[in-house]
């Protein structure tokens, strides 16, 4: 089944599959990296002030990365489930069978109701013909 | 010079550069001479800078060793030489240092200060504390976010129900779907596509009035609104006009198990649009046949102006097709109010509709090519030649051959369904306006939209085993059969006059029919009858028909005439004669021969005597074949 996938359809699992590694890799690796650099280093060689200012911004943008990959997570979410729906041709084609039966079955009620109530109509018509629609007996 | 033979040689050089080799032809290679550059550097490799030291002892050595040979103020020069060489480096230097474009001066770096641990710690302290407080704001944000999966999930719960429904695709980032009938056959050129838009907490919280759905579907705006169809005929003849009207409410009502009343709004909008692409396609297959055909058993060109086609059907009847669009839903309502009018041409609406399903249909079901190889159902020639193109294009090209076409259709069935009407009208007059006798009507419920049949039963109260007529009237669409009891066939016009005419000829006819039944049975016997006796110069009469009766004793006779006037009356006019003898009798007289001899002799008894009209209102019965029993009866019992 998984080779039947087409192509466009194969890509985008693999691109999915790849979003969801790269960003796991991104949380990781930018908290290592934010834990490595709370480490208090004696011999640095930069200046004390430079040294801080690089350390407040790697941090920060470190965490934003974690913060923006864990939003990616979210979207990848919705995103697979979005595809799911669209792509699960096995579960709509079921769905479609079972809505042709129903309306198949629905028709052929109305098509024997149709013709019951025609046949109930002449016979009661052919009454009423011979009632009402012929001339006024004296 | 000290050479004592003072001969002067002049040396010239034999070549300005070396010769490298001279080759076996005798070519030769120089070597090319030094570029200044090329000749600095050959000059500058060949100083040794590290020879001063060792020139000084090399020098000293020298001198101890050479004294003599020394020029005493060599060693000065040498040191004034490399002075004035230090001297020109420095004012290079400075040079270069005071323009400031390629050297500049720094101080020596300081000794590095002593690092702080415990500073150190505190900075990186808060510098982790602003990183937290980032991570935390992103963690609630990202709580909010999973609080809002609530809504998320509907969203997907909604798009799997829409999913299952319509046909829906991905484009990019967008969420196409398809809501034409192309996948049914349909080949009209709309392309029909809506976008699956996802609507935000924020937006659904702004239309509060709504049903807060997370989905919402955007389509072209010439897809919004409601579209109907309606059909109309129209006659003109009278002061008012005669309206009949079909409008398509084609409402897919006929969900999967929910009603229309739970379905999201979002199908109701689909399922108008797709409505509205419905009608669009009938229209314009409307529209472009009736271009196409300029007349198809209409008896005016069709005339196709904007959103309308109109066109003459019958002399003074007209029939108008529109396609009604409108933006608001309360439109609508305002059209279903006349719901008597809807349904009188309810049948055309639908079959429309099926008319072009069934297009659809053929254009997905195109037969297979024949196998020109088979046997049967082929002659030789078409076995020969290949009759029947195998490409899906040809096929398709026959299929088109053959399909119906709409305009002629419609103008079948709205004629059908004029005069149909015109039939059901005539009956119901005629049965209003004769009451003697009995005209019975039975509409047979098997026909479809071009043809349908009446069985039309006449007959005396109380005498229908002795006579009945009976005529079966099949309605085509420009013409109507009456198949007769006989076998006759007639083909009759569609004329409301005509028609009714043969209505009363019939009615004549048959109480002339019945009376000579009965006249059978009481043993009378015919001595002639014309249904059609010739008309006389009077200009009231239309048709008569007459009969002659004789009793079974033969003396009584008895003349019946049927006369149908221009006022589409019937009147009866029956005469009597009785025999001379009979005659005699009932008035009680004698024969006596004072009379005439010529005319009253004995033997001329049995001739008829003097005509006397019946007065037919005063006779017993109730119409006027039991009046005629009455009078037959009467007449033999006498």
């Amino acid at each position: 089944q998984r080779q039947a996938l087409s192509h466009t359809i194969q890509n985008q699992l693999n691109s999915y599959n790849k979003r969801l590694k790269d960003d796991i890799r991104s949380m990781l690796d930018n908290f290592c990296e934010i834990i490595k650099s709370g480490k208090v280093d004696e011999n640095q060689q930069l200046d004390r002030a430079t040294q801080n200012y690089y350390d407040v911004y790697q941090m920060r943008v470190r965490s934003a990365n974690i913060v923006r990959a864990g939003e990616s997570l979210l979207r990848l979410i919705a995103e697979l489930k979005t595809f799911l729906i669209l792509n699960d041709f096995p579960s709509i084609n079921r769905h479609i069978e079972a809505q042709n039966n129903h309306l198949n079955l629905v028709s052929g009620k109305w098509n024997e109701q149709l013709v019951r109530l025609r046949d109930e109509a002449s016979v009661v018509l052919h009454d009423l013909e011979s009632e009402l629609y012929s001339s006024i007996r004296p | 010079m000290s050479n004592p033979l003072n001969v002067k040689i002049s040396l010239q050089p034999l070549s300005e550069t070396k010769i490298q080799e001279i080759a076996y032809n005798g070519r030769e290679t120089f070597i090319p001479p030094l570029s200044m550059s090329e000749s600095l550097t050959d000059l500058a490799n060949r100083i040794n800078f590290l020879a001063e030291d060792e020139s000084d002892v090399d020098q000293d050595v020298e001198r101890k060793l050479t004294p003599g040979k020394q020029w005493p103020w060599e060693n000065i020069r040498s040191h004034l030489q490399s002075a004035l060489i230090e001297m020109n480096v420095l004012v290079d230097v400075m040079a270069i240092a005071q323009n400031k474009r390629y050297l500049m001066f720094s101080s020596v770096a300081k000794e590095a200060e002593t690092p702080k641990p415990m500073l150190q710690m505190i900075t990186k302290k808060r510098c982790l504390g602003a990183a937290g407080k980032i991570l935390l704001d992103g963690a609630e944000r990202l709580n909010k976010a999973r609080n809002e999966v609530s809504t998320q999930q509907n969203f997907h719960a909604q798009l799997l129900k829409l999913r299952q429904r319509w046909r829906v695709r991905r484009h990019g980032d967008k969420i196409l779907g398809d809501l034409s009938y192309r996948t049914a056959g349909s080949d009209f050129l709309h392309h029909g596509s809506f976008e699956v838009v996802k609507v935000s907490a924020d937006d659904m919280d702004h239309d509060v009035g709504n049903e807060n759905l997370p989905l919402r579907v955007v389509m072209s705006p010439d897809l919004k609104g409601r579209s109907t169809i309606s059909v109309m005929i129209i006659d003109t003849s009278g002061t008012d006009y005669i309206t009949d009207m079909a409008s398509l409410n084609y409402n897919d009502e006929v969900g999967f198990n929910t009603s229309s009343m739970h379905d999201p709004s979002w199908h109701k909008k689909l399922c108008q649009a797709q409505n509205v692409l419905y009608c669009k396609e009938l229209f314009a297959h409307l529209t472009k046949e009736a271009v196409q055909y300029k007349n198809v058993g209409a008896i005016a060109p069709i005339v196709v102006i904007k959103d309308t086609i109109s066109t003459e059907i019958f002399p003074s009847i007209r029939l108008v097709v529109k396609l009604i669009h409108s933006m608001d839903t309360d439109n609508q309502q305002s059209q279903t109010e006349n719901p008597s009018a809807l349904e009188t041409v309810f049948s055309l609406k639908f079959t429309l509709l099926q008319l072009l399903q069934e297009v659809h249909r053929r254009k997905l079901e195109i037969s297979p090519p024949r196998p020109t190889s088979a046997v049967l159902g082929l002659t030789p020639h078409m076995r020969r030649a290949a009759v029947q193109g195998n490409t899906l294009k040809q096929l398709t090209l026959a299929s088109d051959k053959n399909n119906i076409s709409f305009i002629e259709s419609l103008l079948k069935m709205a004629k059908h369904h004029v005069v149909r009407k015109r039939v059901v009208s005539l009956i119901q007059t005629v049965t209003k306006s004769f009451q003697d006798p009995d005209v019975q009507a039975h509409w047979s419920t098997i026909g479809n939209m071009f043809e349908s049949s009446v069985r039309i039963l006449i007959a005396s109260s109380g005498f229908e085993s002795c006579y009945r007529t009976v005529v079966q009237l099949t309605l085509y669409s420009d013409h109507i059969k009456a198949l007769q009891r006989e076998g006759r066939v007639l083909t009759l016009s569609t004329e409301y006059s005509d028609l009714y005419l043969y209505f009363i000829t019939l009615i004549s006819s048959h109480q002339l029919q019945t009376v000579q039944a009965l006249s059978k049975i009481l043993n009378w016997s015919l001595l002639h009858m014309a249904p059609h006796a010739g008309v006389c110069i009077n200009n009231s009469v239309i048709n008569r028909g007459t009969m002659l009766l004789a009793s079974p004793s033969n003396d009584s006779k008895l003349s019946l005439s049927i006369t149908h006037n221009t006022d589409h009356s019937i009147s009866h006019n029956v005469r009597i004669q009785f025999s001379k003898s009979l005659d005699l009798k009932l008035n009680n007289q004698v024969f006596t021969e004072t009379q005439d001899n010529l005319t009253l002799s004995s033997k001329y008894l049995g001739l008829g005597g003097e005509w006397k009209i019946v007065n037919w209102q005063n006779l017993h019965g109730r119409h006027f074949v039991q009046k005629m029993e009455t009078l037959l009866t009467s007449l033999v019992s006498n």
